[in-house]
């Protein structure tokens, strides 16, 4: 696998686990009875990705990575959808394919 | 804060002070930590993905890690600071213009490439950023 390919796969790896973050730091809103157990889950998911963009940085520029990584408010749409049951309306579904198709195109420029 | 505008765009005569500043932080803040996260992601051997372990000691030795970590730090603090003043679907699109910061920084300081492709691609994101936060905040029912 190429160095570019493997940046732009580390890239989106890092948007669904900042995802992941955000759903759990949410739930522990929600449960208070394992609101620790929430909060060390994402932090633990931050740290996560913190160690996987260092290494996205080293392969992709960063002007791409840093757009790209709004690939997180998809992920975090997606992942509240399935996870907490939130909803997304049409707007916030228009605005979620905009990203996505920026994104892509970003991609497609490294 | 009592009366928060609706759009972002709006109303900004009115914007306090405190605010607006948070707001240009937050984006100085984004383009800085990005620009010299990948000042210091350059300092790391070649072979930093294929062995992890060497470039995590590495870190170590890189004072411009600690430049990183504590700009996260700041940037994580400033943001929370914004937020006790004004709605995330307000302050989001805003700092969103961090996309086209750390573009024209890491053309000018780090040499990378400005193509129409890229223009797009931001543009299209900001879009997305605005639609996907001018909608409601809460979409539970619960209030």
């Amino acid at each position: 696998m190429n160095r570019t390919a493997l940046g732009l796969i580390l890239i989106v790896l890092c948007s669904i686990i900042e995802g992941f973050a955000q759903v759990s730091w949410k739930m522990s809103t929600r449960t208070p009875e394992r609101h620790g157990w929430f909060i060390t889950a994402g932090a633990l998911c931050y740290a996560l990705e913190i160690g996987l963009y260092t290494f996205a940085l080293t392969l992709v520029d960063v002007s791409i990575s840093f757009a790209m990584g709004s690939l997180s408010f998809v992920s975090v749409a997606l992942l509240s959808r399935i996870l907490l049951k939130e909803k997304i309306s049409l707007t916030r579904g228009a605005g979620l394919l905009l990203i996505l198709t920026g994104a892509a195109l970003m991609g497609d420029q490294a | 804060m009592t009366a928060q505008p609706k759009l972002p765009g709006a109303n900004f005569g009115r914007l306090p002070v405190k605010l607006a500043l948070g707001l240009f932080f937050a984006i100085a803040l984004d383009t800085a930590l990005q620009t010299i996260w990948k000042r210091a992601a350059l300092s790391l051997p070649a072979n930093a993905v294929t062995d992890p372990v060497a470039a995590a000691l590495s870190v170590l030795h890189q004072p411009i890690f600690l430049l990183v970590g504590l700009l996260i730090a700041l940037q994580m603090i400033n943001w929370l600071k914004v937020l006790d003043d004004a709605d995330v679907s307000f302050a989001l699109p805003i700092t969103a213009l961090s996309y086209i910061s750390v573009a024209a920084v890491s053309a000018v300081w780090l040499g990378e490439a400005v193509t129409p492709g890229k223009a797009c691609g931001v543009a299209l994101i900001l879009a997305g950023v605005y639609l996907v936060s001018r909608t409601d905040y809460r979409t539970d029912g619960v209030s």
